[in-house]
Protein backbone atom coordinates (compact mmCIF):
# COMPACT_ATOMS: atom_id res chain seq x y z
CA UNK A 1 0.00 0.00 0.00
CA UNK A 2 1.06 3.41 -1.20
CA UNK A 3 1.66 5.85 1.82
CA UNK A 4 -0.50 8.54 2.12
CA UNK A 5 0.79 12.26 1.50
CA UNK A 6 -0.41 13.50 5.43
CA UNK A 7 2.01 16.88 5.48
CA UNK A 8 -0.31 19.80 5.86
CA UNK A 9 0.58 23.68 4.76
CA UNK A 10 -1.35 25.79 7.08
CA UNK A 11 -0.21 28.91 5.61
CA UNK A 12 2.65 31.85 6.56
CA UNK A 13 4.85 29.31 7.41
CA UNK A 14 3.40 27.05 9.85
CA UNK A 15 3.85 23.52 7.91
CA UNK A 16 3.34 20.28 9.94
CA UNK A 17 4.74 16.56 8.89
CA UNK A 18 1.61 15.47 9.87
CA UNK A 19 -2.14 16.87 10.97
CA UNK A 20 -1.50 15.99 14.32
CA UNK A 21 -0.82 18.53 16.91
CA UNK A 22 -0.22 18.51 20.90
CA UNK A 23 -2.89 20.47 22.33
CA UNK A 24 -1.46 23.75 24.83
CA UNK A 25 -1.82 22.70 28.47
CA UNK A 26 -1.20 19.01 27.62
CA UNK A 27 2.20 18.72 26.71
CA UNK A 28 3.76 21.26 29.04
CA UNK A 29 6.53 22.53 26.74
CA UNK A 30 6.99 19.65 25.38
CA UNK A 31 9.98 18.89 26.80
CA UNK A 32 8.68 17.14 29.72
CA UNK A 33 7.84 14.39 27.09
CA UNK A 34 11.75 14.10 25.98
CA UNK A 35 12.31 10.82 26.96
CA UNK A 36 8.79 9.24 26.08
CA UNK A 37 8.28 9.91 22.62
CA UNK A 38 10.28 11.64 19.63
CA UNK A 39 9.01 15.45 19.51
CA UNK A 40 10.43 16.00 15.97
CA UNK A 41 7.94 13.51 14.66
CA UNK A 42 5.39 14.98 16.34
CA UNK A 43 3.36 17.41 13.98
CA UNK A 44 3.59 20.72 16.21
CA UNK A 45 4.05 20.92 19.77
CA UNK A 46 1.74 23.66 21.06
CA UNK A 47 3.26 24.78 24.21
CA UNK A 48 1.37 25.54 27.47
CA UNK A 49 0.32 29.00 27.93
CA UNK A 50 2.82 32.04 27.79
CA UNK A 51 2.01 35.09 29.69
CA UNK A 52 4.40 38.31 29.72
CA UNK A 53 5.19 37.43 33.76
CA UNK A 54 5.30 34.28 35.65
CA UNK A 55 1.90 33.41 36.86
CA UNK A 56 1.04 31.15 40.10
CA UNK A 57 -2.33 29.18 39.21
CA UNK A 58 -5.21 28.57 40.83
CA UNK A 59 -5.79 27.63 44.08
CA UNK A 60 -5.80 23.21 43.99
CA UNK A 61 -7.55 21.24 43.76
CA UNK A 62 -7.30 21.77 39.77
CA UNK A 63 -8.09 18.48 38.55
CA UNK A 64 -11.14 15.71 38.79
CA UNK A 65 -12.03 13.00 36.74
CA UNK A 66 -15.71 13.15 35.44
CA UNK A 67 -17.60 10.63 33.04
CA UNK A 68 -15.48 10.29 30.29
CA UNK A 69 -14.14 13.70 30.42
CA UNK A 70 -12.13 15.85 33.16
CA UNK A 71 -12.23 19.43 34.48
CA UNK A 72 -9.77 20.87 34.91
CA UNK A 73 -8.61 24.54 36.90
CA UNK A 74 -4.89 24.98 36.44
CA UNK A 75 -5.55 29.09 35.76
CA UNK A 76 -2.57 28.99 33.59
CA UNK A 77 0.49 28.55 35.80
CA UNK A 78 3.37 29.43 33.80
CA UNK A 79 7.02 30.23 34.20
CA UNK A 80 6.48 33.65 31.98
CA UNK A 81 7.82 34.51 28.81
CA UNK A 82 11.41 35.47 29.22
CA UNK A 83 11.57 31.78 30.88
CA UNK A 84 10.40 30.19 27.69
CA UNK A 85 12.60 32.02 25.44
CA UNK A 86 16.34 31.00 27.64
CA UNK A 87 15.19 28.00 29.31
CA UNK A 88 12.52 25.78 26.89
CA UNK A 89 12.85 27.17 23.35
CA UNK A 90 16.55 26.47 22.88
CA UNK A 91 16.23 22.58 23.56
CA UNK A 92 12.94 22.32 22.04
CA UNK A 93 14.41 23.88 18.44
CA UNK A 94 17.79 21.62 19.29
CA UNK A 95 15.42 18.63 19.59
CA UNK A 96 13.43 19.55 15.97
CA UNK A 97 10.16 19.82 17.60
CA UNK A 98 7.63 22.11 15.51
CA UNK A 99 7.07 24.71 17.99
CA UNK A 100 3.96 26.75 18.24
CA UNK A 101 3.70 28.79 21.16
CA UNK A 102 0.06 29.55 23.29
CA UNK A 103 0.18 33.08 23.94
CA UNK A 104 -2.05 34.56 26.97
CA UNK A 105 -2.71 37.79 28.52
CA UNK A 106 -5.01 39.90 30.66
CA UNK A 107 -5.02 43.05 28.28
CA UNK A 108 -3.86 43.76 24.50
CA UNK A 109 -0.71 45.05 26.05
CA UNK A 110 0.25 41.91 28.10
CA UNK A 111 -0.72 39.91 24.67
CA UNK A 112 1.35 41.97 22.36
CA UNK A 113 4.32 42.21 24.85
CA UNK A 114 4.43 38.08 24.63
CA UNK A 115 3.88 38.52 20.78
CA UNK A 116 6.65 40.98 20.23
CA UNK A 117 9.19 38.66 22.28
CA UNK A 118 8.17 35.80 20.36
CA UNK A 119 8.85 37.76 16.78
CA UNK A 120 12.18 38.83 17.42
CA UNK A 121 14.95 36.84 16.64
CA UNK A 122 15.11 35.17 19.67
CA UNK A 123 11.65 33.87 19.18
CA UNK A 124 13.24 31.68 16.10
CA UNK A 125 12.40 28.12 16.07
CA UNK A 126 8.53 29.26 16.88
CA UNK A 127 6.60 28.36 14.00
CA UNK A 128 3.50 29.79 14.64
CA UNK A 129 1.46 31.87 17.45
CA UNK A 130 -1.76 30.07 19.10
CA UNK A 131 -3.94 32.90 20.56
CA UNK A 132 -5.21 31.92 23.67
CA UNK A 133 -8.58 34.12 23.43
CA UNK A 134 -10.96 31.17 25.86
CA UNK A 135 -9.06 30.01 28.65
CA UNK A 136 -12.47 29.66 30.96
CA UNK A 137 -10.05 29.28 34.38
CA UNK A 138 -8.90 32.98 34.90
CA UNK A 139 -10.30 36.15 35.67
CA UNK A 140 -9.22 38.68 33.02
CA UNK A 141 -7.96 37.68 29.54
CA UNK A 142 -8.76 34.41 28.00
CA UNK A 143 -12.69 33.63 27.57
CA UNK A 144 -13.30 37.89 28.24
CA UNK A 145 -11.87 38.18 25.01
CA UNK A 146 -12.99 35.32 23.28
CA UNK A 147 -16.89 35.99 23.94
CA UNK A 148 -16.64 39.37 22.84
CA UNK A 149 -16.48 40.23 19.31
CA UNK A 150 -15.13 43.81 19.71
CA UNK A 151 -12.21 42.85 21.96
CA UNK A 152 -11.54 40.08 19.48
CA UNK A 153 -11.42 41.61 16.88
CA UNK A 154 -9.02 44.42 18.03
CA UNK A 155 -6.77 42.10 19.97
CA UNK A 156 -6.20 40.34 16.56
CA UNK A 157 -5.39 43.11 14.27
CA UNK A 158 -2.96 44.08 16.83
CA UNK A 159 -1.02 40.89 16.78
CA UNK A 160 -1.40 40.89 12.97
CA UNK A 161 0.05 43.97 12.91
CA UNK A 162 3.10 43.13 15.23
CA UNK A 163 3.70 39.76 13.68
CA UNK A 164 5.07 38.35 10.78
CA UNK A 165 4.75 34.88 12.23
CA UNK A 166 1.46 32.11 11.39
CA UNK A 167 -1.23 33.21 13.55
CA UNK A 168 -3.88 30.90 15.09
CA UNK A 169 -7.01 31.91 16.87
CA UNK A 170 -8.13 29.35 20.03
CA UNK A 171 -11.93 29.68 20.37
CA UNK A 172 -14.40 28.92 23.04
CA UNK A 173 -17.35 26.61 22.84
CA UNK A 174 -18.90 28.84 25.59
CA UNK A 175 -20.26 31.01 23.33
CA UNK A 176 -23.92 31.26 21.70
CA UNK A 177 -22.64 32.03 18.27
CA UNK A 178 -18.64 30.31 17.04
CA UNK A 179 -19.40 31.37 13.81
CA UNK A 180 -19.54 35.08 14.52
CA UNK A 181 -16.43 34.88 16.69
CA UNK A 182 -14.80 32.97 13.68
CA UNK A 183 -15.04 35.53 10.87
CA UNK A 184 -14.53 38.26 13.39
CA UNK A 185 -10.87 36.69 13.74
CA UNK A 186 -10.38 35.82 10.19
CA UNK A 187 -11.44 39.24 9.26
CA UNK A 188 -8.77 41.15 11.93
CA UNK A 189 -6.03 38.53 10.39
CA UNK A 190 -6.02 35.14 11.72
CA UNK A 191 -4.54 32.72 9.35
CA UNK A 192 -5.86 29.65 11.17
CA UNK A 193 -8.27 29.01 14.11
CA UNK A 194 -8.43 26.34 16.29
CA UNK A 195 -11.61 24.55 18.12
CA UNK A 196 -12.32 24.16 20.78
CA UNK A 197 -11.28 25.08 23.97
CA UNK A 198 -12.75 23.45 27.29
CA UNK A 199 -16.66 23.70 28.26
CA UNK A 200 -17.48 25.39 31.62
CA UNK A 201 -18.31 22.80 34.38
CA UNK A 202 -18.54 21.87 37.55
CA UNK A 203 -18.18 18.83 39.72
CA UNK A 204 -19.41 18.51 43.31
CA UNK A 205 -19.36 16.46 46.68
CA UNK A 206 -22.71 15.92 47.32
CA UNK A 207 -22.28 15.05 50.73
CA UNK A 208 -20.53 18.19 51.79
CA UNK A 209 -21.97 20.34 48.87
CA UNK A 210 -18.42 21.64 48.25
CA UNK A 211 -17.28 21.86 44.75
CA UNK A 212 -14.33 19.64 43.65
CA UNK A 213 -12.05 22.25 42.37
CA UNK A 214 -10.79 24.94 44.40
CA UNK A 215 -11.42 27.48 41.69
CA UNK A 216 -15.46 26.15 41.73
CA UNK A 217 -15.29 26.19 37.83
CA UNK A 218 -13.15 24.45 35.18
CA UNK A 219 -12.97 23.60 31.89
CA UNK A 220 -14.22 20.05 30.65
CA UNK A 221 -12.39 18.08 27.69
CA UNK A 222 -11.83 14.18 26.95
CA UNK A 223 -14.48 12.26 25.20
CA UNK A 224 -17.13 13.35 26.51
CA UNK A 225 -17.22 16.85 24.65
CA UNK A 226 -16.07 15.43 21.03
CA UNK A 227 -19.26 14.95 19.78
CA UNK A 228 -19.47 19.01 20.81
CA UNK A 229 -16.75 19.57 19.35
CA UNK A 230 -17.14 18.15 16.23
CA UNK A 231 -20.44 20.04 15.88
CA UNK A 232 -18.68 23.35 16.26
CA UNK A 233 -15.84 22.71 14.32
CA UNK A 234 -17.93 22.29 11.51
CA UNK A 235 -19.91 25.22 12.22
CA UNK A 236 -16.77 26.94 12.09
CA UNK A 237 -15.20 25.52 8.98
CA UNK A 238 -18.32 26.68 7.11
CA UNK A 239 -17.78 30.01 8.43
CA UNK A 240 -14.52 31.04 7.41
CA UNK A 241 -12.13 30.33 4.57
CA UNK A 242 -8.98 29.85 6.42
CA UNK A 243 -7.47 26.71 7.57
CA UNK A 244 -9.40 25.21 10.50
CA UNK A 245 -7.70 22.82 13.19
CA UNK A 246 -10.18 20.68 15.29
CA UNK A 247 -9.74 20.00 19.29
CA UNK A 248 -12.11 18.03 21.49
CA UNK A 249 -12.16 14.42 23.02
CA UNK A 250 -9.89 12.93 20.08
CA UNK A 251 -8.79 9.88 21.50
CA UNK A 252 -8.03 8.03 18.19
CA UNK A 253 -7.46 7.79 14.91
CA UNK A 254 -10.70 7.38 13.46
CA UNK A 255 -11.79 10.47 16.09
CA UNK A 256 -9.12 12.21 14.49
CA UNK A 257 -10.62 11.47 10.78
CA UNK A 258 -14.24 12.46 11.78
CA UNK A 259 -12.54 16.85 12.51
CA UNK A 260 -10.60 16.07 8.65
CA UNK A 261 -14.34 15.08 7.33
CA UNK A 262 -16.35 18.05 8.83
CA UNK A 263 -13.41 20.33 6.83
CA UNK A 264 -10.79 20.43 9.15
CA UNK A 265 -7.06 20.66 7.98
CA UNK A 266 -5.38 18.96 11.29
CA UNK A 267 -6.47 18.60 14.75
CA UNK A 268 -4.90 18.73 18.26
CA UNK A 269 -4.96 16.33 21.01
CA UNK A 270 -5.36 17.00 24.13
CA UNK A 271 -6.29 14.82 27.08
CA UNK A 272 -5.35 11.69 25.12
CA UNK A 273 -2.00 12.71 26.19
CA UNK A 274 -2.17 12.15 29.80
CA UNK A 275 -3.20 8.59 29.31
CA UNK A 276 -0.43 7.90 26.19
CA UNK A 277 2.06 10.53 25.96
CA UNK A 278 2.51 8.89 22.64
CA UNK A 279 -0.73 9.89 21.65
CA UNK A 280 -0.27 12.53 18.59
CA UNK A 281 2.38 10.04 17.23
CA UNK A 282 0.07 7.22 17.89
CA UNK A 283 -3.19 8.94 16.58
CA UNK A 284 -1.18 10.14 13.63
CA UNK A 285 -0.34 6.50 11.94
CA UNK A 286 -4.08 4.84 13.05
CA UNK A 287 -5.33 8.39 10.53
CA UNK A 288 -2.24 7.53 7.94
CA UNK A 289 -3.25 3.40 7.93
CA UNK A 290 -6.91 4.32 7.85
CA UNK A 291 -6.19 6.78 4.43
CA UNK A 292 -3.78 3.62 3.15
CA UNK A 293 -6.47 1.08 3.97
CA UNK A 294 -9.19 3.46 1.75
CA UNK A 295 -7.10 4.16 -0.73
CA UNK A 296 -6.63 7.70 0.03
CA UNK A 297 -3.13 8.95 -1.50
CA UNK A 298 -3.30 12.39 0.17
CA UNK A 299 -5.15 13.40 3.54
CA UNK A 300 -6.30 16.61 2.37
CA UNK A 301 -8.61 14.31 0.00
CA UNK A 302 -11.03 13.35 2.81
CA UNK A 303 -11.06 17.44 4.04
CA UNK A 304 -14.95 18.35 3.99
CA UNK A 305 -16.43 15.09 2.62
CA UNK A 306 -18.64 15.05 5.89
CA UNK A 307 -21.94 14.34 4.01
CA UNK A 308 -24.37 16.21 5.73
CA UNK B 1 16.44 14.23 36.86
CA UNK B 2 15.94 10.73 36.64
CA UNK B 3 14.89 8.89 32.83
CA UNK B 4 11.50 8.62 32.06
CA UNK B 5 10.11 5.34 30.37
CA UNK B 6 7.11 3.92 29.13
CA UNK B 7 6.07 0.49 27.90
CA UNK B 8 4.12 -2.23 27.92
CA UNK B 9 5.31 -4.36 30.80
CA UNK B 10 4.16 -7.92 31.23
CA UNK B 11 2.31 -8.51 34.84
CA UNK B 12 4.21 -11.40 36.37
CA UNK B 13 2.24 -11.42 39.61
CA UNK B 14 -1.11 -9.89 41.19
CA UNK B 15 -0.90 -11.24 45.04
CA UNK B 16 -4.00 -10.97 47.45
CA UNK B 17 -2.81 -9.74 50.75
CA UNK B 18 -6.49 -9.26 51.65
CA UNK B 19 -10.03 -7.99 50.93
CA UNK B 20 -8.79 -4.82 49.97
CA UNK B 21 -4.55 -4.37 49.57
CA UNK B 22 -2.71 -5.98 46.38
CA UNK B 23 0.43 -5.97 45.11
CA UNK B 24 1.22 -6.67 41.95
CA UNK B 25 4.50 -7.17 39.56
CA UNK B 26 6.08 -6.61 36.82
CA UNK B 27 8.83 -6.52 34.69
CA UNK B 28 10.23 -3.87 33.63
CA UNK B 29 14.04 -3.68 33.49
CA UNK B 30 14.68 0.28 32.92
CA UNK B 31 12.08 1.77 34.81
CA UNK B 32 13.70 -1.22 37.67
CA UNK B 33 17.54 0.31 37.54
CA UNK B 34 16.22 3.51 37.13
CA UNK B 35 14.19 4.01 40.08
CA UNK B 36 14.70 5.62 43.37
CA UNK B 37 13.04 5.48 46.59
CA UNK B 38 10.17 7.92 46.88
CA UNK B 39 9.86 7.98 43.22
CA UNK B 40 6.40 6.65 41.22
CA UNK B 41 4.97 5.12 38.42
CA UNK B 42 1.74 5.64 36.77
CA UNK B 43 -0.32 2.71 35.17
CA UNK B 44 -2.88 2.69 32.31
CA UNK B 45 -6.25 0.78 33.97
CA UNK B 46 -6.58 -1.45 31.05
CA UNK B 47 -10.04 -2.45 29.11
CA UNK B 48 -13.13 -0.97 27.74
CA UNK B 49 -14.58 0.86 31.56
CA UNK B 50 -11.17 2.12 32.39
CA UNK B 51 -11.04 5.67 33.76
CA UNK B 52 -9.98 8.30 31.86
CA UNK B 53 -6.55 9.38 33.34
CA UNK B 54 -3.85 6.88 34.13
CA UNK B 55 -2.93 5.91 37.94
CA UNK B 56 -0.02 6.50 40.18
CA UNK B 57 1.36 4.20 42.60
CA UNK B 58 4.52 4.53 44.79
CA UNK B 59 7.33 1.99 43.42
CA UNK B 60 7.21 -0.27 46.60
CA UNK B 61 10.22 -2.38 45.67
CA UNK B 62 12.84 -3.02 42.98
CA UNK B 63 13.82 -6.70 42.84
CA UNK B 64 16.76 -6.92 39.65
CA UNK B 65 14.44 -6.17 36.88
CA UNK B 66 11.66 -6.15 38.82
CA UNK B 67 9.06 -3.41 40.05
CA UNK B 68 6.22 -4.13 42.85
CA UNK B 69 3.61 -1.39 43.36
CA UNK B 70 1.31 -2.49 46.71
CA UNK B 71 -1.82 -0.76 46.07
CA UNK B 72 -5.04 -0.97 48.20
CA UNK B 73 -8.55 -0.89 46.29
CA UNK B 74 -10.40 2.14 46.70
CA UNK B 75 -12.36 2.97 43.07
CA UNK B 76 -13.11 1.57 39.83
CA UNK B 77 -9.74 1.87 38.58
CA UNK B 78 -7.98 0.05 41.30
CA UNK B 79 -10.64 -2.64 40.94
CA UNK B 80 -10.14 -3.56 37.58
CA UNK B 81 -6.22 -3.54 37.97
CA UNK B 82 -6.96 -6.82 40.68
CA UNK B 83 -9.21 -8.40 37.69
CA UNK B 84 -5.71 -8.60 36.10
CA UNK B 85 -4.33 -11.73 35.29
CA UNK B 86 -0.31 -12.50 34.96
CA UNK B 87 1.06 -12.69 31.41
CA UNK B 88 -1.08 -9.12 30.73
CA UNK B 89 0.75 -6.30 29.60
CA UNK B 90 -0.19 -3.28 31.63
CA UNK B 91 1.15 0.01 30.36
CA UNK B 92 3.64 1.45 32.73
CA UNK B 93 5.18 4.56 33.15
CA UNK B 94 8.61 6.04 35.28
CA UNK B 95 10.30 6.09 37.39
CA UNK B 96 8.18 9.70 38.23
CA UNK B 97 8.95 12.64 40.50
CA UNK B 98 12.28 14.36 41.38
CA UNK B 99 11.45 14.58 44.91
CA UNK B 100 12.62 11.03 46.21
CA UNK B 101 13.39 10.48 50.12
CA UNK B 102 16.82 11.90 50.55
CA UNK B 103 18.64 9.48 53.38
CA UNK B 104 20.87 12.48 55.12
CA UNK B 105 24.60 11.82 55.68
CA UNK B 106 24.61 13.15 59.25
CA UNK B 107 21.85 10.94 60.41
CA UNK B 108 22.57 7.95 62.72
CA UNK B 109 19.07 6.65 62.98
CA UNK B 110 16.32 6.76 60.55
CA UNK B 111 12.44 6.85 61.68
CA UNK B 112 10.20 5.38 59.06
CA UNK B 113 6.40 6.21 59.72
CA UNK B 114 3.47 5.17 57.74
CA UNK B 115 -0.18 5.27 58.04
CA UNK B 116 -1.92 2.52 55.99
CA UNK B 117 -1.49 2.50 52.04
CA UNK B 118 0.89 4.83 53.30
CA UNK B 119 3.55 1.79 53.90
CA UNK B 120 4.13 1.28 49.57
CA UNK B 121 7.04 3.19 49.03
CA UNK B 122 8.82 2.50 52.30
CA UNK B 123 9.90 -1.03 51.65
CA UNK B 124 11.96 0.10 48.63
CA UNK B 125 13.20 2.85 50.96
CA UNK B 126 14.07 0.18 53.89
CA UNK B 127 16.16 -2.00 51.47
CA UNK B 128 18.22 1.26 50.31
CA UNK B 129 18.87 1.99 53.94
CA UNK B 130 19.94 -1.84 54.60
CA UNK B 131 22.47 -1.67 52.42
CA UNK B 132 24.07 1.49 54.35
CA UNK B 133 23.84 -1.01 57.36
CA UNK B 134 21.42 2.45 59.62
CA UNK B 135 19.75 1.77 62.19
CA UNK B 136 16.09 2.23 60.71
CA UNK B 137 12.76 1.91 62.73
CA UNK B 138 9.26 1.33 61.20
CA UNK B 139 6.12 3.11 63.17
CA UNK B 140 3.26 1.79 61.20
CA UNK B 141 -0.49 2.42 62.21
CA UNK B 142 -3.75 1.68 60.75
CA UNK B 143 -7.03 1.79 61.87
CA UNK B 144 -7.43 -2.08 62.12
CA UNK B 145 -5.23 -4.48 61.86
CA UNK B 146 -6.30 -4.89 58.36
CA UNK B 147 -4.92 -1.69 57.45
CA UNK B 148 -0.94 -2.59 58.33
CA UNK B 149 0.10 -4.56 54.62
CA UNK B 150 3.50 -5.81 54.24
CA UNK B 151 4.14 -5.41 58.16
CA UNK B 152 6.06 -8.80 58.42
CA UNK B 153 8.10 -7.74 55.37
CA UNK B 154 10.52 -5.21 57.20
CA UNK B 155 13.15 -6.45 59.13
CA UNK B 156 13.87 -4.16 61.70
CA UNK B 157 12.21 -3.18 65.07
CA UNK B 158 8.54 -2.35 63.78
CA UNK B 159 6.15 -0.41 66.03
CA UNK B 160 2.00 -1.20 65.47
CA UNK B 161 -0.55 1.15 66.52
CA UNK B 162 -4.34 0.60 65.61
CA UNK B 163 -6.74 2.93 66.40
CA UNK B 164 -9.57 -0.01 67.48
CA UNK B 165 -6.53 -1.58 69.26
CA UNK B 166 -6.91 -4.99 67.61
CA UNK B 167 -3.56 -4.85 67.08
CA UNK B 168 -0.49 -3.15 68.82
CA UNK B 169 -1.20 0.12 71.25
CA UNK B 170 -4.31 1.34 70.94
CA UNK B 171 -3.91 5.21 69.16
CA UNK B 172 -1.79 6.75 66.74
CA UNK B 173 1.22 6.18 65.02
CA UNK B 174 2.47 9.88 66.07
CA UNK B 175 2.43 8.35 69.91
CA UNK B 176 4.90 6.44 70.15
CA UNK B 177 7.14 8.15 67.51
CA UNK B 178 6.88 11.23 69.87
CA UNK B 179 8.62 9.34 72.21
CA UNK B 180 11.22 8.05 70.03
CA UNK B 181 11.72 11.46 69.21
CA UNK B 182 11.90 12.61 72.56
CA UNK B 183 14.13 10.03 73.88
CA UNK B 184 16.54 9.91 71.07
CA UNK B 185 18.95 12.57 69.69
CA UNK B 186 16.67 14.18 67.56
CA UNK B 187 18.74 16.23 65.39
CA UNK B 188 20.81 12.67 64.85
CA UNK B 189 17.21 11.08 63.86
CA UNK B 190 15.55 11.60 60.04
CA UNK B 191 12.04 11.06 60.07
CA UNK B 192 10.71 9.97 56.72
CA UNK B 193 7.08 9.47 56.31
CA UNK B 194 3.86 8.81 54.03
CA UNK B 195 0.31 8.31 54.70
CA UNK B 196 -2.59 10.49 54.76
CA UNK B 197 -2.13 14.04 54.75
CA UNK B 198 -3.63 14.32 59.07
CA UNK B 199 -0.72 11.90 60.18
CA UNK B 200 2.26 13.64 57.72
CA UNK B 201 1.04 17.06 59.46
CA UNK B 202 1.01 15.65 62.64
CA UNK B 203 4.35 13.75 61.90
CA UNK B 204 5.89 17.45 60.80
CA UNK B 205 5.09 18.66 64.15
CA UNK B 206 6.66 16.44 65.88
CA UNK B 207 9.63 17.22 63.56
CA UNK B 208 9.64 21.14 64.48
CA UNK B 209 9.07 20.47 68.24
CA UNK B 210 12.10 17.96 68.65
CA UNK B 211 14.22 19.68 66.06
CA UNK B 212 14.31 16.40 63.78
CA UNK B 213 14.71 16.41 60.03
CA UNK B 214 12.13 15.08 58.22
CA UNK B 215 10.78 13.82 54.80
CA UNK B 216 7.41 13.54 53.55
CA UNK B 217 5.45 11.98 50.54
CA UNK B 218 2.26 13.44 49.55
CA UNK B 219 -0.38 12.02 47.31
CA UNK B 220 -2.76 14.24 45.16
CA UNK B 221 -5.11 13.91 41.96
CA UNK B 222 -2.57 13.62 38.96
CA UNK B 223 -3.48 13.70 35.23
CA UNK B 224 0.29 13.87 33.42
CA UNK B 225 2.58 12.83 35.56
CA UNK B 226 5.67 14.52 35.01
CA UNK B 227 4.90 17.99 35.39
CA UNK B 228 3.06 19.03 32.24
CA UNK B 229 -0.09 19.95 32.94
CA UNK B 230 0.47 21.50 36.71
CA UNK B 231 -2.93 19.50 37.63
CA UNK B 232 -1.71 18.28 40.82
CA UNK B 233 0.03 21.63 42.13
CA UNK B 234 0.11 22.28 46.15
CA UNK B 235 0.84 25.36 48.01
CA UNK B 236 4.00 25.56 48.87
CA UNK B 237 3.91 28.99 50.66
CA UNK B 238 3.71 32.18 49.72
CA UNK B 239 5.36 35.23 48.33
CA UNK B 240 5.72 39.05 49.56
CA UNK B 241 2.26 39.36 48.55
CA UNK B 242 0.57 37.08 50.11
CA UNK B 243 0.50 35.25 46.70
CA UNK B 244 0.17 31.32 46.77
CA UNK B 245 3.20 29.82 45.53
CA UNK B 246 2.54 26.17 43.79
CA UNK B 247 4.50 23.12 43.18
CA UNK B 248 3.43 19.83 41.42
CA UNK B 249 3.79 17.20 43.67
CA UNK B 250 4.32 14.91 40.78
CA UNK B 251 7.24 16.93 39.88
CA UNK B 252 8.74 18.69 42.27
CA UNK B 253 7.98 16.01 44.54
CA UNK B 254 6.21 13.88 45.67
CA UNK B 255 8.87 13.94 48.83
CA UNK B 256 9.22 17.24 50.32
CA UNK B 257 10.98 18.51 53.32
CA UNK B 258 9.16 18.71 56.39
CA UNK B 259 10.31 22.41 56.34
CA UNK B 260 9.38 23.33 52.63
CA UNK B 261 5.69 22.70 53.14
CA UNK B 262 3.26 25.31 55.03
CA UNK B 263 1.26 22.91 57.11
CA UNK B 264 -1.25 26.15 57.86
CA UNK B 265 1.30 27.85 59.51
CA UNK B 266 1.19 25.54 62.84
CA UNK B 267 4.40 25.24 63.21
Amino acid sequence: MKRPNMSVDLGRGLVLANPVMAASGTYGYGLEYEDLTDLSAIGAVVVKGISPLPRAGNKPPRIVETAAGMLNSIGLQNPGIENFLTQKLPRLRDLGATVVANVYGESDDDYLLVVERLSSSRGDGVSGLEINVSCPNVKAGGLVYGTQPDMLGALVAKIRGATDKHVMVKLSPNVTNIAAMAKVAVEAGADSLSAINTLLGIAMDLETGLPKLGNVTGGLSGPAIKPVALHLAWRTVRAVDVPVIGIGGIDNGRDALEFIRVGCRAVQVGTANFRDPRAPLLIANEMEEWLAAHEYTDLADLVGTFRA
Amino acid sequence: MSKKFIADAPLLVMDKLSDFYYRLTVEFAELAHEARPGQFLSLEIPGPNAPLLRRPFSIHRVLDDKVQVLFKVVGEGTKILTQQQPGTMLNVMGPLGDGMFAPSEQAEKFLLVAGGIGIAPLLFLADVLQKRKAETLLFFGGRTADDLPTKDDFAMPVTLTTEDGSVGEKGLITVPLAAALQNGDAAKIQVLACGPMPMLKAVAELCYRYGAPGQVSLETMMACGVGSCYGCAIEVGRDEHGQARYERVCHEGPVFDVNHLPWDDKR
